[in-house]
This record gives structure tokens, sequence and C-alpha cells, in this order.
């Protein structure tokens, strides 16, 4: 019996360290499963078996024996009389341990049937395990959290350039050769004095002419590594230890991988990386000094004048010229005597503390330089021609830039030319290029701005704001704007009007605009006035002057009083008179070349102020209605243009008049119309095409046809990188697909979208089409053609 | 019990009351006499178990009703994400719309309460005679399930949005996307609405306040399937509202153009580079003597085996589908020339006369009949006019910017000229390019002076626009069968029923019925023309096929419908006898706005429009059946049993 109760008291043991074990086996897998399920199942076992293992070990468990167990007793029960051990006993007992022994065993079978021993047995314990499974329950409501926290770790080391050893012994385990790390040095071209760089990234941004140095760490350094470029055969990388080198020079935009030698074959390796070459730019020349590019000086007057331009360059300046021309003479017996000066140091004023100096030159300053006329050998009636030649330190071959020429007339008396008879739009017509210019450009930074970081995206739409400005001034001046500068802003007056100083008629005309507004508004026209009331209107303008500045009917029928008038009051008339005997007498129309002009200046002020706050969007509608208007300028302007027709040849006498028609001739011509005139957008717009069908397909496998499509793709957008280098990633992206031979690729999800929203943008706007009509109509055409013959001619 | 509404409408109801009443009169009389020792209560007990026998039978002949004491008023919440009521008492269900999620614990709450179509409250109280619906509304083909219902509607605030949305969902290459609509908000701020492209570029913005109709432009560039996104933000940049246009862009057939005229123009020369550069076949003939010519054709597979002389003939202008002619150059047509000429027009040839300063009122009076009764006198003073150029068939603008001719204005469209149709209508009302119908054909008269100027000065888009204008409403017609789909919702919407139809062609389907002289509709009706196949295409499921059978319209024999639920959100392919169309199903949460404004306005004019008098009646209930034949039973058992033990004692 002994044995028994000693067997239910291990059991009851042994089933409260199961329990536990189980217990413990749920809080480690719910502590672990968030991490891995195999892990934490595998982790829960081990629990199991590691407390099971523990528990059965323990002094407590391996000391249950049947003689403790009687002790036990003794030690619970005083009813034995510590007399529990006589219950085993069987021989060799006295009589008095055999009388106690019965008087035991009746106690023993007594409690036996009472229960009372079942007291001594173990209880089970659940406080434990009921703890157990509350965390356990915690750690399964947290398990979700605990995972998305893992997650984001994970990912977050995975995009981290360093590879962990554990990759790293991966990598070297992999038949396929992988890139372990690697270095790019670029050392500058040593004109720019900038100190070489080190990049940890395969997408190299380097000057033109930069010298590229690779140093690449690969898996398998047992194998042979070439370098191959775009347009250029593989070179063999060269070795150095267990890292291997190449060398390039950023002469042009250009893609390269790596490639591994297998076999007497090349096997390329995945990952296609991008040399984005950066081009010095060329001198930036902004004249401040004269602010029109047309100087006029009367005989009587002091012919001088100065000249400041400021200049700008990324690197340095290696050499600043001015080029004057003088004109003598006039017709065809003008002739030119052409002279180069140069600024004396004294001149130059650096404009940055840190502008650098070469060969004398600073990268930012300003030049100024005085002129008189007479020094240059100059008499009444020639024309002087400058402009400012700056050639950069670019090397091996210098940039050359130009100013805007300045034209400076020393005016005769018998010649002051009336030079604005009709505005002359075509005077600079490369400016009618620039606002065309400034449209591709804010475009193509509008399609590129993703691709370029904040600051760059800024400089740029600055940079294009100020060619706005530019353009809004050298039209400006023609058509009298205000530009709340200099000294004819304060009067309101045109730009270029220097206050006491002789006006040349030139200057006059920019505010004829104004005095024809006025006239506009007034409602009059000077066609309503006789011409005595003129010579009154002028004698009385002539004793007022500058006391009425409301005077818009004041007439003058003698230019030459101009050029008498010393004081420059009379040019001050003219600025806000009009005189019948010119053109521009006529009120603004809509007709009219210079009102499109203004309208085209007002809305360039408008596209300079969201270029100049980085709104390139905003400013583009601005530009275009500007482009718009200049265009309508220059349609009105082919009024006045004088149109040549066709001269046939002389008919000789005995042909004329014969009525014969024999010499002329039928002919027929048979053509074919190029419908892909522009290759390149016919490309991006199959390509576009074909990644849009793709698209919809799941895990498309692009076919041969496909690849080469993308290659050649990938080509031209390399070969238009030239201009825009943001096109290299496009190109890259493109030759990846092709490689890869899907659109979906490793560590980049959406550059299928980023190429097709890219060709989208490079693929010109289509012209509308000559279609057929598609009919809807219910009532078919043989019924229709019968009712028609039905109605006869009615119809 | 005084309710009842026993209906004596018959003799045989009347006659079968008297017998059961008579029989029950009579049981219990021979019951007080057979039992006359029995206690009062003892035969009360009896007599009334007659009664209920009596009454059960009676009321199992008669079917007797109750007026219903069930409620027959209901609401209805048609709830938006969000937006949802609290609580739901007693006669109120919320219908569960596709785009509403439900949280876990408002479904248990309320899991009886919540219907998944409107009608289902039809079902939980059938004596409904009005309905309350708090939210926006419900659709025509929902309403009409309720047509004997009293209804009124509490909307729910405006969602802001666009509301009657529109814009081309197929367009052809080179054509310019146009999408309207009205703007929608519950405030009065401005919102800025943009028309994103593809290449996620903002294509066309406005601003807009509540209640303000818009358009906005797009170019595609490129054929396919493309989606377009109408982004709606506040002033702060903030996105409040997102909304992909789908369109399809297919490349069209070009028109084959004949230019004939009567001297080398530029006019000709750069509608030839344009059409020639695009591709289109088109062949120019010009005068250079009295009967000398000079013919260029351009993308021609085969060249015209016809001489310059013989092209105005019958045999020739069958192959071509417009002709373009100079005033001047009609005047050198002899007789058979102008007969052909009409012939060809009568049969479908597209005519456009140019007369670019040629015709003078003198001119018109000489020209050939079928011209001449254009009945023009044109306005000899040219001006300049700015060319917004609306097109008046469908009132939408031809160029997205002004453009300035030259033009001799045809007349002003405040004086119509009778016969002729506006085609190119200045903002100042005149007309520029007039049309009429001749036959099957059209003739178009243009007094646009010199377009070509337009190319000149880098307008070439423009210079297009207008070309194509003109040629696509003037060219040949031809009747390509074609897949319609429509809703009533205007936007396909994901599990929404759209109509998918095919109109067949006439000349492939000889036996037409429109030419038959009986039309069988009861037959036609049945009859399964043809089985469209559906394709789903979007990446989040594997590509899918769904047949839908078409039948033949009772209205139209050609055209072939049937109906599609899309269960898939994103662009699908419908696939008729060859013939495919795409369309693209919009996930149901889209478009909010103009799916409140299309509910609320149906459930509106439901309400204006709705004639109580027609549905008046009285909701009565009739007595479950089971009930009489248990208390027959029990009746007639414990009846049984009493003549059984009880009698003799």
């Amino acid at each position: 019996m002994i044995n028994s109760l000693l067997l239910t008291y291990k059991k009851t043991t042994l089933a409260n360290s199961l329990i536990i074990a189980i217990s413990l086996g749920l809080f480690v897998f719910t502590s672990v499963c968030w991490l891995s399920n195999t892990l934490a199942i595998n982790a829960a076992i081990a629990s199991i078996v590691v407390s099971l293992i523990i528990s059965l070990r323990t002094k407590q468990f391996l000391k249950i024996s049947s003689r403790d167990f009687l002790e036990h007793i003794n030690r619970s029960c005083p009813e034995y009389q510590e007399s529990a051990q006589l219950l085993e006993a069987t021989n060799g007992l006295s009589t008095l341990q055999l009388l106690q022994k019965k008087k035991v065993e009746e106690q023993f079978r007594k409690d036996l049937t009472t229960g009372k021993l079942q007291v001594l047995q173990p209880q089970v314990k659940f406080f434990t395990p009921f703890l157990l499974l509350i965390f356990s329950l915690i750690n399964f409501s947290l398990g979700d959290e605990l995972r998305s926290l893992f997650e984001s770790y994970n990912s977050q080391n995975t995009n981290s350039d360093i590879a962990t050893n554990q990759d790293k012994a991966n990598q070297k385990n992999s038949p396929t050769p992988t890139l372990i790390s690697h270095k790019i040095d670029i050392e500058f071209p040593s004109y720019t004095n900038k100190a070489p760089i080190s990049s940890s990234q395969l997408d190299i941004e380097a000057l033109q002419g930069s010298n590229i140095k690779g140093v690449i760490e690969f898996s398998r350094p047992e194998l042979e590594y070439f370098y191959s470029r775009s347009g250029k055969p593989p070179t063999a990388m060269t070795r150095q230890q267990s890292k291997f080198t190449f060398h390039d020079k950023a002469d042009q935009t250009a893609l390269y991988k790596f490639s591994y030698k297998a076999q007497d074959k090349l096997v390329e390796l995945d990952g296609i990386y991008t040399i984005t070459v950066i081009r010095d730019t060329a001198a930036k020349v902004t004249i401040i000094e004269p602010r029109t590019t047309l100087l006029e000086f009367g005989k009587s007057e002091t012919p001088r004048f100065s000249i400041n331009a400021n200049i700008k360059d990324d690197f340095g300046v290696s050499d600043v010229k001015i080029l004057a021309s003088v004109a003598k003479g006039s017709g065809e017996a003008v002739k030119f005597r052409d002279k180069i000066f140069r600024f004396k140091a004294t001149d130059i004023t650096p404009q940055e503390n840190l502008s650098t100096k070469t060969s004398g030159y600073f990268q930012n300053a300003n030049y100024q330089k005085s002129w008189s006329l007479n020094e240059l050998q100059m008499e009444p009636g020639d024309e002087a021609y400058f402009s400012l030649h700056v050639l950069d330190n670019k090397q091996p071959e210098h940039q050359l830039s130009k100013s805007s020429s300045i034209i400076v007339r020393w005016l005769d008396d018998d010649d002051i030319e009336l030079a604005l008879e009709g505005i002359q739009i075509r005077f600079v017509p490369e400016y009618f290029r620039s606002q065309r210019q400034i449209i591709i450009e804010t475009e193509q930074l509008i399609a590129d701005g993703k691709d370029f970081n904040r600051d760059k995206f800024e400089e740029i739409s600055t940079d294009l704001g100020r060619s706005q400005s530019d353009l809004k001034q050298k039209y400006g001046q023609y058509l009298g704007d205000e530009f709340g500068e200099g000294q004819g802003a304060q009067l309101g007056l045109a730009d270029g009007y220097h206050g006491g100083e002789t006006m040349s008629s030139g200057e006059a005309s920019a505010g004829l605009d104004q005095a024809d507004q006025k006239n506009d508004r007034d409602s009059h026209s000077g066609e309503e006035h006789s011409e005595d009331h003129h010579l009154e209107q002028d004698r009385h303008s002539q004793n007022n002057q500058l006391d009425d500045s409301e005077h818009g009917h004041q007439h003058h029928d003698d230019d030459n009083s101009a050029s008498n008038d010393l004081s420059g009051a009379q040019q001050l008339i003219d600025q806000f008179g009009h005189k019948h005997s010119s053109i521009e007498v006529a009120p603004l129309s809509s007709k009219d070349p210079k009102s499109w002009m203004k309208m085209a200046v007002n809305e360039m002020w408008q596209a300079e102020l969201h270029l100049m706050m980085s709104e390139p969007v905003k400013a583009l509608p601005y530009e275009y209605q500007a482009y718009k208007y200049l265009k309508l300028a220059r349609q009105a302007e082919r009024i006045y243009a004088k149109r040549l027709g066709f001269e046939p040849p002389p008919v000789s006498e005995e042909r004329r008049l014969t009525g014969e028609l024999k010499a002329i001739l039928e002919y027929d011509l048979v053509q074919v119309d190029s419908t892909d005139s522009d290759s390149d957008s016919e490309l991006f717009r199959t390509t576009y095409q074909m990644l849009n069908k793709l698209e919809a397909l799941r895990e498309p496998v692009l076919t041969e046809e496909q690849q080469s499509t993308l290659s050649n793709t990938s080509q031209r957008l390399l070969a238009l990188s030239e201009k825009r280098p943001v096109l290299v990633k496009y190109a890259a992206i493109s030759e990846k697909l092709a490689l890869a031979k899907t659109l979906e690729l490793k560590n980049c999800d959406s550059c299928a979208s980023d190429l097709k929203a890219k060709l989208w943008q490079l693929i010109p706007t289509p012209l509308s089409r000559p279609m057929r009509a598609n009919k809807r109509s219910n009532i078919n055409d043989g019924l229709r053609k019968r009712f028609i013959e039905a109605s006869g001619d009615a119809l | 019990m005084t309710d009842w509404n026993i209906l004596f409408d018959s003799t045989t109801n009347f006659v079968i009351l008297l017998l059961v009443v008579s029989t029950f009169s009579y049981s219990t009389f021979k019951l007080n006499r057979r039992q006359a020792s029995r206690p009062l209560s003892y035969r009360i007990f009896f007599s009334s178990l007659n009664l209920i026998f009596s009454l059960s039978v009676l009321g199992l002949l008669l079917q007797p009703s109750f007026p219903s004491s069930e409620p027959t008023l209901a609401t209805i919440y048609i709830a938006n994400q969000g937006n949802l009521p609290k609580e739901l008492k007693s006669n109120e269900y919320l219908y569960l719309k596709d785009d509403v999620e439900l949280e876990h614990d408002y479904l248990a709450r309320y899991r009886q309460k919540i219907i998944y179509q409107p009608e289902q409250v039809l079902l939980k109280q059938p004596t409904l005679k009005r309905l309350l619906i708090i939210g926006d509304g419900l659709l025509p083909s929902q309403l009409a399930q309720f047509h004997h219902l009293e209804l009124s509607i509490q909307p729910n605030p405006v969602t802001t949005g666009v509301i009657y949305p529109s814009w081309q969902p197929n367009l052809d290459a080179g054509s310019q996307l146009e999408f309207s609509a009205t703007f929608q908000s519950g405030d009065q701020s401005i919102y800025r609405v943009k028309l994103i492209n593809p290449a996620q570029q903002v294509e066309d913005e406005v601003s807009v306040i509540n209640g303000d109709d818009f358009v906005l432009n797009a170019l595609p560039k490129v054929t396919g399937n493309h989606l377009y996104q109408l982004v709606i933000s506040d002033q702060t940049e903030n996105v409040v509202n997102e909304q992909s246009i789908p369109i399809v862009v297919n490349q069209s057939i070009s028109a084959k153009i004949l230019i004939v005229q009567s001297a080398p123009s530029f006019e000709s020369k750069h509608i030839q580079n344009w059409a020639g550069e695009i591709g289109a076949e088109i062949l120019i003939r010009t005068r250079i003597s009295k009967d000398k010519f000079m013919t260029r054709s351009t993308n021609f597979s085969q060249p015209l085996k016809s001489k310059p002389q013989f092209l105005i003939s019958e045999k020739v202008l069958t192959q071509f589908d417009v002709l373009v002619l100079d005033a001047r150059e009609l005047q050198f047509f002899d007789q058979q020339e102008i007969g052909n000429l009409a012939k060809a027009a009568k049969d479908g040839l597209g005519i456009v006369v140019r007369t670019d300063g040629s015709l003078s009122s003198e001119d018109s009076d000489q020209l050939p009949d079928f011209l001449s009764r254009f009945g023009i006198k044109p306005i000899t003073q040219v001006i300049r006019v700015d060319l917004i150029a609306h097109n008046q068939l469908d009132d939408s603008r031809i160029f997205a910017d002004s453009v300035l001719l030259s033009a001799e204005p045809l007349f002003n469209i405040q004086k119509p000229v009778k016969h002729l149709a506006p085609l190119i209508v200045t903002p100042q009302g005149y007309v520029v390019v007039a049309q009429k119908h001749y036959g099957l054909g059209k003739i178009s008269l243009s007094v646009i002076k010199q377009s070509h100027q337009l190319r000149t000065s880098s307008q070439a888009k423009a210079h297009s626009q207008l070309w194509s204008h003109i040629i696509e409403n003037t060219a040949r017609a031809y009747n390509a069968p074609e897949i319609t789909i429509e809703n009533e919702m205007g936007i396909i919407l994901q599990n929404h029923k759209i109509d998918l139809c095919r109109e067949s062609d006439p000349l492939t389907e000889k036996q037409s019925a429109a030419e038959s002289s009986e039309i069988d509709f009861s037959k036609s009706n049945m009859k399964i023309k043809e089985a469209a196949e559906i394709r789903t295409l979007n990446l989040s499921s594997s590509l899918t096929s769904v047949k839908v059978d078409l039948r033949t319209t009772i209205m139209n024999s050609r055209k072939h419908c049937g109906s599609y639920w899309p269960s898939a959100s994103g662009w699908q392919k419908v696939i008729v006898s060859g013939i495919d169309r795409y369309f693209y199903v919009h996930p149901a949460n889209s478009w909010l706005a103009a799916q409140q404004n299309t509910r609320l306005n149906a459930t509106q004019t439901r309400i204006a429009t709705w004639n109580p008098a027609t549905f008046e009646s009285d909701h009565q209930k009739p007595i479950n059946d089971w009930y009489y034949w248990l208390l027959i039973v029990v009746c007639s058992s414990l009846i049984w049993i009493e003549r059984k033990f009880w009698s003799n004692q």
C-alpha cells in the first residue's frame, strides 16, 4: 500500500513539473513567435524538455523514496507515533515493535479509508502556470507590434550599405560573384583647383574631364573582372590583392557595368551604373552699364560713357577682352576698324570674398572702364560696337562667352535719326528665341524636378528667372517700361533717360507708349487739331516746358529743335508728346505690335516672379502667354513687311502673246511622307505603349523584341543625356529592364513607372489627324438611300 | 373583434356563413338537450367548443383579414463612410453600400438592422407605407422597388468634389481630352482643381468655388489606356479629393483626301504637309493651265490610274472620303463633272469648298446648283477674327487657346440660314464654316483665309485641330459596329450594374430587322444573339473571363444588350464577335460627390413626381390557416371525447 501511495506522490510531482514545463513552453513560444514561427516552436520544445529535465533532476524529486515517504507520514501525522517505518518492517521485530506495528497498521488502514493520507499527497500547483499563461497572453497580444518593429528595424538594416559579416559570408559562398565593397575616387581637372573626392556611390557625378578611379571588392576574387562602359570595349580591371581597380575619364555621360570571365566568355554582373558628366559652364557676362544697348550722342555733346559689367564663372576666368569696332562713313563707303582693349587691374572689383583669382582675373568680379569717343579717334557720324569677350579657364580649350553688343552712335547734326519709325522688333532677334528657350528650359526643369535636389532646383529656377528678367528688360527698354531702378524711374520715365543729359531720339521713343496710352485715355486724336492750333500749342509748350506733365498733344514740326535744346527739356516733351511726322503717333490698338509686346512684357513680369520663387509650374503659363503675344506682335509686324513677288524670266519676243500653251507640261509626283519624321519620339512612343501594356500583365516576361526596344531607348536616352544629364538615370533603368527581362527590378519598385513618366514627358504633343467620321445612326444606309432617291433633288 | 372585415362580396360567402351558423345552433341545441342534467358550466364549456369549431371552419372558408397592427413607417439610413448613425431604433435600417465599411462591433450590434439592398426593408416590414430616407438617396433602379411607397428624404451634407463629370472615354489619337464638371462643396472657399497626366504633371488647372462649372483640357500623347488624375486641393494645398479619369486613345483611320484647286496655294500645300506627315493618303490636283494639271499623291500604296482630267468621275470619287476644292475651280467643271460631284455627295462623299477670297456675290450665283442652294450672300467685309471657335455640333471648343485668323464671315449665328448648320463660329457669333447635308454626304463651306499662317507661326497644332475638325465633320461616315457601355450612374462603378450593348452593322447583316416588313418582338426579345466576353486586366487578380449573354432589344433589333456587375475595379476588356473595347471600373468609393448628386436628384425627382392617389390601399393581414386547423382539430377531439365517454353517463 505504501508503494502505491508513493507512486501517486511521484506522479503528482511529475504532473506539476509537466504543467509548469508546458506553460513555460507556451510562454517561450509566444515570446518568440513574432520573430519566426519555426524558431518559436523549437524554442518552446527546448524549454519544455529543459524544464522537465531540471525538474526531474532536482533533489526534491530524486529524494522521493519509501523511507522518506514514511518519515513524511511521521512528520505529518502524530497518530503514528514516529512508527510509520514499521509498516514496511517484516522480520526481526520485537514484541513491543510488533504491538506498535499492529497499532500503526490499524491507524494506516483507518486513514486509508478516511482518506486522511491523501492529504499527504502533493497538491497540483496552478499559480505558476497561471502566471505564465497570463504572460503568454500578453506576449501574444503584443506580437504584431513587435513584429512590425522588428521588420522596420530589419529593413533599415537591409538598406544600409554596410553588409553584415553573415551577408558577406553568404556572398562569398555564392557561385555568381557580387560586389562586396566599392569606393570611387574622383580627381577633378587641375584648372578647377578642387581637391579630389571619394564617394561610396557607384552612380558617379563628375565634372567633365575628371579622372575616375574605382576600387571594387568582389565576392570571388579568384576570377578576372572587366569594366564595360557604354560605347567602349570592356577593359580588364587591375587586381590589387583581393580588390580590383578601374580607371576612366568623365568625358561624356555614360552607363557602365562589370563583368567577369567564365569559360572564356564575359558574363555580366547585375547592376548598371551611371557616369553623369557635369559640364563646366561658360562665363556669364552681364552688362550693368549702360542699361541700353544703344547709346547716341549728339554732335555737341561730350561723348563720354563707361562700360560696367559683371563677369562670373564657376571655376575662373582666364581672359577678358573688349572688342571695339568703329564704323566710319555710310552706305558702300563704310569702313570698319577693330580694336581690342583689356581691363586694367584697377578696373576690376571682386564681388565675393571667396572669389579666387586666376590669371589676374577673379571668379566673380565687376569690370568697369570709361570711354571717350575722341580717344577712339571717332568723329560725329561714326558708330562703334562694343562687346566683351570672356574666356574661362577650362582646359584643354577655353570657353568663350560674349556679351551683347553695345552700339554707340555719335550723331552728326544732319542725320539725327528717327530710329523708331516702327518698332524694331527684330533689332535683338536672339531674344525672341530666348523666350522660347526659357519655356523649353522651364518645361525641362518641371519634368526633371524630381531628379534634382531642392538647392539645384531653386538654382536653375532662379537662373531662368534672371534670364526672363533680362529678356523683359530688353523688350521693356523699347517700350518705355519701368524697372524701378535708375534715374528715369523717379520720373516714371523710360529706362535710359539720364536726367538732365541730352536724350537721344532712340531713348525718347521709349516713352512714346505712355504718351500713346494717354492719348487713348483722353480720347483725343491729333487730327482734330488745326495746324494753327499746333503752332499755338508749340509756343505754349516751349513757355511752360516742364511745368505741365499732362501736355500730351504738343506737336513739334522741327526735329532739330531736340538737338538745339541743350537743357534736354525738348526731349522730355518728346517723351510725353507725339509727332505727327512719326508713324508712332497712331494710338495703340489691338493690332499694334507694340501693344502686343507690352502685354508680353506684363506676362514676363509674372513669369519672372514665379521663377524667382522657384515655382516654374506657375511661371510656365505666363511664359507661354508672353511667347504668344510676341508671336502675335511678329504677325502684326508682317503687315509692314515688304513682300517680294515671283519674278518670272523674261519672255522672248517670239513667244510673247502667242497664246501657245504647248510648253506647259503636266506632271505627276508620287511621294511617301514619313510618319515617323522624328525617330526619337516614335521610339519613345513605342516604348511607352509597350510598358503600358506590360504593366497590365502579371509578372510579364519581356520578349527579345521588347528587350531590343528597351535597349534602343536606352541608347537614345544616353545620347540625349549629353545635353540633359538627368536622362542618364532613365537610360540606366531602360537598360536594366532589358537585361532583367521583366518590369520588376530588385530594390526598385517604381523604376518602370518612372521610366514611363519620363518617356511621356519626352514624347512631343501630337497633331490632330484627318479622321473619318463614325456614324451613329439607327437608320441604315439602304433605307436612307431609298428615301433620298424618292425625294429626288429636294435634298 | 369589431374590426373584423369579413368580405361578403359574394353569395357563396353568405351561404357558407349561413350554413355554419345553422350547424352551430343545431349542435348547441342538441348538446343542451342531451346533457341537460349536467351542470351549467359543463354545458357552456362544450358549447364554447362548438362555437370555436364553427368559427374556425368559417375562418378557413372565408379567410377574413385584420387591419395590420404592424408599423407602416420605416427609416433607411444611407450612411457614408465615417457618418454612421449612433444607434438604430426600431423600424430604422442601415443600407450598407459597397463603399462603406463597418466596424465589427457596430455590425454585431445591429446585424438585424443592416440591409444590403434597399428593397430588403420590404421583407422586414411588408406593411410599409411610408419610407424616410436619411442620407444621399437611392438610384432610380432602387427607387423603382418602392413605387407604392410615400418617400421623404433628409439629405446628408454635400460631399466636396465634382458633380456631373463628363469626358470622352474613347479618343482618337491627336484629339483633345476635355473634362467638364461642376464643382460642389459645403462651403464657399476657393479650391484648386488640377488635371494631372500619367507622367504626374499638371496639364490644366482651374480655381473654383461651390457651383462653378469648369472645363479642363489635356492632349494625350500616346495611344493606349491611360489614367489621368483629377486632384482637388484647398487653399493650403491639401488634397481633398482625387479621382481617376480613364481614357482609351485609339489609332483612328485617316480619311482619304482629294484636293482639287484652280492654282497652287500655300493653303493646300500645308494641308498636304500636315496630312502627309501623319500618314494620310492625300492627292492634290492643281490646274496649271486651262486643261493641264499637276498632281501630287502622298502615301498612296498604289498610285491612282486615272488621268488628272478624269479625277472628278464617279468611280474615282468613291475612293475618297473628302474632297477639298476651291470655289474658283468649281467654275471650270463641266456639267458631267458637276453631276458626278452631286452624285458622289449623295452617296456620302464629304465636300469642303474653300472660298479663300475667291467667292464673291456674283460668283455665288454661278456656282453649281447643289452648292448655290447654300443661299449665302457672303459679307464682303473681311474681318480678323479671334477663333476660340466653338464646334456647334457638341458645343466643345476646337482650340484650347484663341487663334487669330482672317475670315469673311458667312452669316451671324443670330440670323441663322435655313438648312445650314454652323460648323465653326467665332465668339462674336460669326459663322466661318457652315455645313449642309446632301444625301448621305455633307458639304461644308469655309471662308477662313490663309489658315496656313498658323503653321508658319509655330501654331501647327491649331492648324491641325482646325482642319481635323472640318474634315472629321464632313468626310464620308462609316457605320462601324461598336460596343456601348451604359449605366444609370454615368460612371462605371464596382458592383454597379452596367449594360453592354453591341449594335451590328446593317451592311453586314442583310436580313436586318429594320428592313423586314414585320418584326417579331416576342421572338427577337428572347433570342440570345451573341455572348460578350469580359476580361479583367488588373494586377491584383489573375486574368479572369466572364461570359455575358447579349439579347436583342425590343426597340432596335440590331442592338443586343446584356447586363454585367463588375466585381473588380480596374481596366477590363469586353470582346463581342471579335470587336473589343476597353473600359475602366472605378472602385465603389470613388466619385462620391457625383454618386451623392445622382442619388439625391433621383430621389427628389421621385418624391416630386409621386402620385399618392394611385397607390392608396389598406394593409390587411390574414390569419394563418394553421391556427384554424389547430382549433378545429383540438375542438373536434374534445367534442369527440365528450360524446364517446361522457354521453352515456
